[in-house]
């Protein structure tokens, strides 16, 4: 089975010429000149490509939507050939059963048609916001692509006649480059708006924290914190002019967790990192408390993410908001309701 | 009782507030002549004065935030200092037709008490306001092309002079004093008058290389610019021949003699005292640079200029210098490039304009870094002189400006051009022979005395150099 031994070769001085046994003994490659029209330039390295953050549940299987998608056309084959023997047996009944089922057929349409178009419109958003982000970077680029893109931010977002945005309006002159304009735009019009979706955010986490704090049942605190996670959501969007459905606001909760989840853990512990060791120190003078302000602090690192996620333009590194700041308000809060 | 007794504690806590409320900040205004100096103060200036209410500082933090109450002009602190003529330039910016205002040409001084809210809780507690007195400190960069004399004695000086003249244009135009220096008996006794004549052929030299070569890097810098020193005899010297200058002297009273003593007594009283007296107490920095004027003057000025400029910012590298070191310790600790005019080329060459700049200030730039001054670069317009828009160019839909050229000041014509892309770096030696560009001067606009003048990036370059002030 074994490869047979190579015997011993000797090599006369011929063949050793030929094939160099030393790198030192190779001839070295002599200059060369080539003509530059075959020039290929090596690809730079490019960026490592960040991991995908969509979460993709396991796909099932195609026979179960097949067979689901076969019950259907049954079922509404059915429907339709017992409703025709229907109207020649008894019509009446055969109308008020036709109208029963129009007027659900009716209604789903336009939950449906609803929720689509609501569903577009996050999804609008979430493409403005990459926008947003390509054109805080331009410098270069013509600027009035910058300034329709703001002008129609504001119809979206249902700004077009306030205040902060005729001063934007005001603000701007032609020699304002892309990234001027939107930064402009963010700090001028958007700021407001984040400040209500702070205020919100520290409603919504502070709750949670006092709720958690003086609720006696684990099961009961994650019940608190699910429900005040998601109607904290909903109001973060509704202040940046989202209108949220079903269907989108399944999509925005999933696109804000996935962010969560796999967000640098870096960025994790230097947000909430310290000021969770310092709930572990509180949690020296009462457990209770220290939860409950723990959970309001994740509550509110939510909160921020839904902000940013709902935000036509990404934050620049002075106006990002921080978790930190949120804590005083938080231990105060628990400290009030628990001494009270 | 009890209640007076507190509220005059409450007034004395208060004044005892704002004493330390108040704040001083000295902010230098430099570059080199034709930079735009005078223009940037007086439209700083009238931005400040003016631009509380409906201002157009959008970048600038404070403004946007409705938080800058106002200012005024107060009486500035050093008597001796000669008043910037705010009142002056917006004269002529308000007369008909509008000119620009006149350059200055030596030191002057403005102060503005600026009024804000505060942005911190405490102090927002303590008293509603806050007080920022400014003072704009304009003073020409040809003055800081003279450090190098510090390190040099006569003799030296008079070989980097020669050195300097191995250029054929300069050489021809030095013809005429180096005739003259050459004729004077260096060891008889003094002849005042002579001296003087010579000096002066010298400084018309130093004048010519200016305005015909488009020279910038001119020394010494006081003789161009001499401010409250013209026609004193500090400055009635002149280069000699190197081997003539470092014979021996031996008649006290000779013409080499008292060139000499004037070169050390200017090196001493004029170049060291500006150090001492002004440089010392400057907070922060703008040096502005007009790149367009010496890509359109050619190679030899553009390089002059970046040699020139880079000279001036070794004045900032205290650390290496040791003479520096040994004047004074340094406060300067933000400092701004500024490119100017950027009203002459159409908004996406801002950026090109920046990166030039950004590659002619490299050398001087990373000296400063390292000395821990924050720096940045932008291009600005203090007093926007044109009009942006769009123009049909055989089909084609270009950028361009729309303004009055100087060349049209009588006839009142409007011009719209596109007046030439700027090179994003250094340009090379193939750009000037191509000479698709001009940039031309264009008359200001019609100043109104309610409102601010028009202006491109003022307010950032304010946020830079004074935003973290108003905390």
């Amino acid at each position: 089975m074994n490869p047979p031994i190579k015997q011993r070769q000797v090599l006369n001085a011929e063949q050793d010429t030929n094939t160099p046994l030393n790198q030192e003994d190779a001839p070295l490659a002599s200059k060369q000149v080539i003509d530059d029209t075959d020039w290929q330039q090596d690809p730079e390295i490019a960026d490592l490509e960040p991991l995908d953050i969509e979460l993709t549940p396991q796909k099932t299987s195609p026979w179960l939507k097949y067979g689901f998608g076969a019950a259907v056309v049954i079922a509404i084959g059915e429907l339709a050939l017992s409703l025709a023997e229907l109207w020649q047996s008894s019509p009446t009944r055969a109308a008020i059963y036709s109208v029963v089922l129009a007027s659900i057929v009716g209604g789903l349409l336009t939950i449906a048609v609803r929720e689509l178009a609501k569903l577009r419109r996050l999804k609008k958003f979430q493409k403005e916001h990459q926008l947003g982000e390509h054109y805080l970077e331009q410098a270069t680029s013509d600027s009035s692509k910058a300034r329709t893109y703001c002008e129609n931010l504001a119809k979206l977002q249902g700004l077009s006649d306030s205040q902060e945005y005729l001063t934007w309006k005001n603000w701007l002159n032609d020699s304002h480059s892309s990234s001027e304009i939107v930064s402009l735009y963010s700090d001028t019009v958007l700021t407001p708006l984040d400040n209500r979706a702070k205020q919100a955010i520290s409603k919504w986490s502070g709750e949670a924290a006092v709720l958690v704090a003086i609720s006696p049942l684990a099961l009961v605190d994650m019940l608190i914190i699910f429900w005040r996670n998601i109607k904290m959501i909903e109001s973060v969007a509704q202040i940046y002019g989202i209108e949220l459905g079903y269907l989108s606001r399944i999509r925005l909760i999933k696109s804000v967790f996935a962010n969560m989840i796999y967000a640098a853990a870096s960025e994790v512990i230097t947000d909430v990192g310290s000021d969770l060791l310092g709930a572990e120190l509180t949690a020296k003078l009462s457990g209770k408390a220290a939860q409950g302000i723990g959970a309001g602090l994740l509550t509110a690192r939510l909160g921020f993410k839904t902000m940013e996620q709902c935000r036509p333009v990404p934050w620049t590194l002075n106006n990002k908001p921080k978790t930190k700041q949120l804590k005083s308000i938080l231990i105060e809060r628990v400290k009030q309701k628990l001494s009270a | 009782m009890n209640l007076s007794r507190l509220s005059s504690i409450k007034t004395k806590a208060d004044d005892l507030a704002k004493l330390t409320m108040d704040k001083q900040l000295r902010l230098a205004v430099t570059g080199l002549s034709g930079a735009g100096k005078t223009a940037f103060i007086t439209s700083l200036v009238n931005q400040l004065l003016l631009g509380a209410e409906n201002h157009q500082l959008p970048l600038w933090q404070l403004a946007r935030e409705h938080r800058f109450l106002g200012s005024k002009r107060t009486p500035q602190p050093h008597l001796h200092l000669a008043s910037f003529d705010y009142q002056g330039g917006m004269d002529a910016l308000q007369s008909q037709p509008p000119r620009w205002p006149s350059p200055t040409h030596g030191v002057s001084e403005i102060r503005l008490k600026l009024r804000y809210k505060p942005q911190s809780l405490v102090w927002r507690k303590l008293n509603h306001t806050a007080t920022l007195n400014l003072d704009i400190v304009d003073y020409p960069g040809e003055w800081l092309l003279d450090l190098p004399l510090l390190n040099m004695n006569y003799a030296q000086w008079c070989e980097h002079i020669a050195l300097s003249l191995k250029d054929s244009r300069k050489a021809q135009l030095a013809e005429q004093w180096q005739a003259m220096a050459q004729a004077l008996a260096l060891n008889d006794n003094a002849d005042e008058s002579q001296l003087a004549d010579i000096a002066q052929h010298y400084t018309d030299y130093l004048h010519q290389c200016k305005a015909e070569l488009g020279m910038h890097h001119i020394q010494p810098g006081r003789f161009v610019l001499p401010g409250e020193l013209a026609g004193a005899p500090v400055l009635a010297f002149f280069p000699i021949s190197p081997e003539l200058a470092n014979a021996k002297v031996t008649n006290k009273n000779s013409n080499l003699a008292l060139l000499i003593k004037r070169f050390e007594y200017y090196k001493e009283h004029v170049v060291k005292q500006f150090y001492q007296q002004h440089f010392v107490k400057f907070d922060r920095q703008i040096v502005l640079v007009d790149c367009l004027s010496p890509l359109n003057s050619g190679h030899d000025s553009f390089c002059d200029m970046q040699l020139a400029v880079n000279q001036i910012l070794h004045s900032f590298n205290y650390g290496q210098s040791g003479v520096l070191r040994r004047l004074f310790s340094p406060k300067i600790d933000k400092l701004l490039f500024a490119a100017t005019k950027a009203d002459h080329v159409t908004p996406e060459q801002h950026q090109h304009l920046v990166n030039l700049l950004g590659e002619v200030v490299a050398e001087g730039k990373r000296h400063v870094k390292f000395e821990g001054i924050n720096t940045e670069i932008m291009a600005l317009a203090s007093i926007k002189a044109t009009q942006t828009g769009k123009a049909q160019l055989n089909g084609n839909t270009i950028n361009a400006i729309k303004g009055i050229l100087q060349n049209d000041v009588d006839s009142q014509q409007l011009t719209t051009l596109f007046p030439g892309e700027v090179p994003a770096s250094l340009p090379k030696h193939t750009f000037w022979q191509q000479q698709g560009f001009e940039f031309s001067p264009f008359q200001p606009p019609q100043a109104n005395p309610y409102q601010a003048l028009p202006h491109i990036r003022i307010d950032q370059a304010i946020e830079f150099l004074l935003g973290d002030k108003f905390k």
